[in-house]
């Protein structure tokens, strides 16, 4: 008896193992044909079965595709917009996150009510308004276009008002006792001590700011000014004498800087998805 | 803690004024350059073309920059479709597809440079004017044209006893087809289709349609899609279709890969496809000819057309001179169009240059055959159809009805009464 | 110069005071919020109620709406954001969920390499996955037709035909955010007592039992969470049909979003976009009120 249900639970684990493998292997093969099809020739890859390994001719077409796109500047265009937004969003949504979760002030169910409805507003209902403001204010083919209204962002601040409500509201009292100026403590006591919901949120508005698509095509008019997924889109999107090999290098370049952030902070990513930790 | 907000403060600073100063160093630029800078967009051949003529122009004119971006046709309508609301972030001078302009002309009367002081009217293909024509003003300088001919296997019509000559109607040309099918086989031993139909695309419908002398909507803008040509054109293409000697393909690849692999012994197709045919099957050389499209049996036969481009000037433009010498120069320039013909297959609206002995020579490829001048010939009976602004909305929804036809087997005066109505109720006519 | 630095100080006082120190702080949210989403909000539906022609705005009073409930093609749209919704979304979370629950199984060793590996997908850019997968799914060439064909199936033209279209769109999106939801569940899992499944070991509860009977009820809050996220998600679903499909053929997969995209910024429809935007508000409105009294019970 004791021996079948061991049995039985080994079976289980090597289930378990081959089901996570396969997942894993189709988790992971997309990339891995990416950039391994940026070092192959068009024909490697529409052939039958594509090719599978690296080929020799990454220099080749990294020198097609810079004829296409201007990398560095498509790179530096999509980490000023990144980063600018990141920073303004950290400092408006952690502010807005713990007046929200820890004062009581006339109009904070409505503020916040709000915020939370328009969580349910499609952006792309958004988007028509938006570009008449942006002409109306001289900012359309802008990256401050692209950053501005990308800011009325609920979610962001929904992160930081779940992670300020667990703050124990002791050590802010504690602080107030001691003659500490509400600015103070909002800056030297709470923020401090939400460390890993700060980093989860700098992750969450990175990565959703450098993957935007829509918004920066409609705003961004000149080549100069594109982000990296405008720029892609744009590569792919000429019918005729289409290179899929210096596409795939492309999508590989506009991936690699995220992928290793992401593999450098993984911790934060994966906190910053619930807003709350994840265990090992 | 109070170090690290001080640092993401000075950071943010930083990279504020970093980007103030960065299109502050922009706007100088142009200040301090007397030179005069033309922002081009445009694609593929005629981008190329485009470059040699900013060579050529820069002989005489050495105070011009150029500045070219090369972008897809869906890239360029995608930034137009805003873009011209301002004119911020559009290039100075922008290729459109012909058939395109009118939608953003109508939408944007501002928008674009008006050029009829520059467009000499009879000195083009009607069909041309018609494409740059928008509300009586012209907006756009007309390049090339796309007179469409049936470009033909001889080796696989003499293999199954076909003879061109003897194609006159498009009944006759089902028959040759079954006669091909059943005799002919490619290099790779599959059998020859007759021709290439893209089910999901409306290329062929508009052709046919174009044959008896109608486009989606006549000279008041009024959509015309049930009417008795447009059921005609339906029902002959899904005939086509059904009979067995059309190979079906979507996209642009597959399409070039039916001359690449010799799958077809026919292809209607406008005169840029000489160039696609030469550059993608070299070794069919000597194997081609070309004739004129069947006719319906009965009714109009009208010249059809597909593609060619045309130049617009945005309005917006600070060199809005210089930008229209340049179009002209290169719209016109005897030696220029000559060569974009040759070179890219650029088959040129301006009528003048068909004088030119380039266009009365045999081509080797076509077996000595004079192909040109059976495309000039066409060229004149294009019937000229007007465009409108619905024209990119009804293209996708006629698409979707061409599809619906051919391969879900949708009754034609059925598909094309809903495809009327639809749009009547969208348009409002 | 005295006086300004009493002014400031002032201020500053002001500033911290504590009935005046919340409104400093929210100020900013407040006035973003107000500039980029009270007032656009208000602005579309003003535009709903306009036409765009010939370069100037007319009101046209319900005239879009009335266009809007006769277009077939918004109810193929409809439609199609629907199926995507009932398959792809229940799909997902399963899988997500069982994926969480097999890298929590106390066994399992590697758990971080199997959590990040699976999760790598949801940083990816949409448009550049769904360019690898444009290029996967090539009815002639795609690795994906290769390996069917090897298995001995029949090629699958995957962009031209109307199921296989749709599930294209739909193995993309899930291949896209089954990792993301997944995380969202495994913390969810980890702040169940370990107490609870130890007793119910106890019990000889086996992984089927443990599942249903503690694991499911137990993150029911978070699945919740998840479904309502995806479900707006869906809804406004754009980028993949766009790269991979352009929605059609035949409008098979067109979505709401990528409707309402191209009327306004391929037709230059404004007015007629707002419509259908506040149509999606509409729906989207009653889904989540739905969901939440599902909660509630």
């Amino acid at each position: 008896m004791v021996n079948d249900t061991k049995k039985k639970s080994r079976i289980g684990h090597v289930v378990i193992y081959i089901f996570l493998a396969i997942t894993t292997f189709i988790s992971i093969f997309p990339f891995y044909f990416m950039f391994i099809s940026g070092s192959n020739t068009n024909k490697d890859i529409l052939s039958n079965p594509p090719k599978l390994s690296f080929g020799p001719y990454l220099a080749e077409n990294f020198k097609m595709l810079s004829e296409r796109m201007d990398i560095l500047l498509t790179t530096y265009n999509t980490l000023f917009v990144s980063i600018v937004y990141t920073l303004l969003a950290v400092f408006i949504y952690s502010a807005a996150g713990y007046i929200l979760a820890k004062f009581n002030f006339v109009g904070r169910t409505v503020i916040f009510g709000f915020i939370m409805l328009s969580m349910m507003i499609p952006t792309q209902v958004l988007y028509v308004p938006w570009f008449k403001m942006m002409i109306g204010a001289g900012m359309t083919d802008s990256h401050w276009g692209v950053i501005l209204p990308m800011l009325a962002n609920s979610f962001g601040v929904f992160l930081m008002r779940q992670n300020m409500l667990s703050f124990p509201t002791a050590l802010i009292e504690a602080a107030r006792i001691d003659g500490s100026t509400e600015t103070r403590t909002f800056f030297s006591i709470v923020l401090p001590n939400v460390k890993p919901a700060l980093g989860a949120l700098v992750i969450y508005m990175f990565t959703s700011m450098w993957n935007n698509f829509m918004w920066p095509l409609i705003i961004l008019g000149s080549k100069t000014k594109y982000t990296f997924p405008v720029a892609l889109a744009m590569l792919d999107g000429n019918p005729t004498n289409k290179n899929y090999a210096v596409i795939m290098l492309a999508t590989s370049i506009a991936t690699l800087p995220i992928l290793i952030i992401f593999l450098i902070f993984q911790k934060q990513f994966v906190a910053g998805v619930m807003g709350g930790s994840v265990k090992e | 803690m109070k170090k690290k907000v001080l640092l993401i403060f000075t950071l943010l600073m930083v990279s504020m004024t970093a980007f103030t100063a960065c299109s502050k160093e922009e706007g100088s630029k142009e200040n301090e350059n007397e030179k005069v800078t033309l922002t081009v967009w445009s694609w593929d051949v005629a981008l190329k073309q485009l470059e040699a003529s900013a060579e050529r122009f820069k002989e005489t004119n050495p105070d011009v920059e150029f500045v070219f971006e090369e972008m897809g046709t869906e890239q360029i309508y995608a930034k137009l479709s805003t873009g011209l609301a301002t004119g911020d972030g559009l290039g100075d001078i922008i290729t459109l597809e012909g058939e395109q302009l009118s939608g953003y002309a109508s939408n944007y009367p501002e928008g674009f440079l008006e050029l009829n002081d520059i467009v000499k009217k009879d000195d083009f293909l009607p069909v041309k004017m018609g494409e740059v024509t928008v509300n009586g003003k012209v907006y756009g300088f007309p390049w090339d044209a796309g007179p469409i001919a049936m470009f033909y296997r001889t080796d696989y019509f003499e293999q199954a006893g076909v003879k061109a000559e003897e194609i006159i109607t498009w009944e006759d040309f089902i028959e040759a087809g079954k006669k091909v099918a059943a005799t002919c086989t490619t290099p790779s031993g599959d059998p020859v289709m007759m021709l290439p139909i893209a089910p999901t695309s409306t290329n062929f419908y508009r052709m046919l349609l174009l044959q008896l002398g109608q486009g989606f909507f006549d000279a008041e803008g009024n959509t015309i899609l049930n009417t008795d040509a447009s059921v005609k054109a339906l029902n002959l293409e899904k005939k086509i279709f059904d009979s067995g000697i059309a190979l079906s393909y979507n996209g642009w690849d597959e399409y070039e890969g039916t001359v690449a692999n010799e799958s077809v012994a026919t292809i209607p197709e406008a005169v840029w496809m000489i160039g696609t045919i030469k550059d993608k099957a070299p070794q069919t050389s000597g194997k081609w000819g070309v004739m004129n499209m069947p006719a319906f049996s009965s009714g109009e036969n009208h010249g059809a057309t597909n593609g060619g481009s045309l130049l617009a000037i945005n309005a917006k433009t600070k060199n809005a001179e210089m930008a229209k010498k340049f179009v002209e120069f290169a719209m016109t320039d005897e030696q220029l169009l000559v060569d974009g013909f040759t070179n890219y297959g650029l088959y040129p609206s301006y009528m003048p240059v068909y004088s030119n002995a380039v266009f009365a020579q045999g081509d080797e490829f076509f077996g000595g055959q004079k192909v040109y001048q059976t495309f000039i010939e066409i060229g004149k009976v294009i019937p000229t159809i007007n465009y409108t602004e619905n024209f990119a909305e009804a293209l996708d929804t006629v698409g979707s009805s061409v599809t619906k036809v051919l391969l879900q087997d949708a009754d034609v005066q059925e598909t094309v009464d809903k495809l009327q109505s639809d749009l009547v109720s969208k348009f409002g006519k | 110069m005295k006086r300004g630095k009493g002014e400031t100080k002032s201020l500053w006082r002001r500033l911290n005071s504590l009935k005046n120190f919340p409104y400093f702080l929210i100020a900013p949210t407040v006035i973003i919020f107000v500039v980029f989403m009270v007032y656009p909000i208000v602005y579309s539906l003003i535009l709903s109620f306009q036409e765009f022609k010939h370069g100037t705005y007319s009101f046209v009073g319900l005239k879009n709406y009335i266009v809007l409930f006769k277009d077939p093609i918004f109810y193929k749209a409809l439609m199609n954001t629907f199926f995507y919704l009932i398959v792809q979304v229940p799909i997902m979370i399963g899988l997500a969920l069982i994926i969480a629950v097999f890298v929590e199984e106390k066994h399992v060793k590697g758990k971080a390499f199997w959590r990040t590996s699976i999760f790598l997908p949801s940083i990816t850019a949409l448009v550049a996955y769904a360019l690898v997968f444009k290029v996967l799914f090539n009815g002639d060439y795609g690795l994906i037709n290769y390996v069917i064909s090897a298995l001995g199936g029949d090629k699958v033209q995957w962009f031209y035909s109307k199921w296989p279209a749709r599930f294209s769109i739909i193995i993309s999106i899930t291949w896209r955010w089954t990792g993301y939801n997944m995380i969202i569940l495994l913390a969810g899992l980890q702040a169940i007592p370990e107490s609870v499944y130890e007793s119910a070991a106890i019990d000889g509860a086996g992984f089927w039992k443990k599942l249903t009977y503690i694991t499911v009820p137990m993150v029911k809050p978070i699945l919740l969470f998840t479904t309502i996220t995806s479900t707006i998600g869906t809804l406004q679903l754009f980028d993949e049909p766009y790269v991979l499909t352009q929605g059609g053929p035949d409008y098979a997969t067109i979505t709401i979003g990528q409707y309402l995209y191209n009327n306004g910024f391929v037709y230059m429809n404004f007015g007629y976009a707002s419509a259908i935007g506040y149509v999606m508000v509409f729906i989207i409105g009653i889904l989540s009120v739905l969901q939440f009294k599902i909660k509630d019970n």
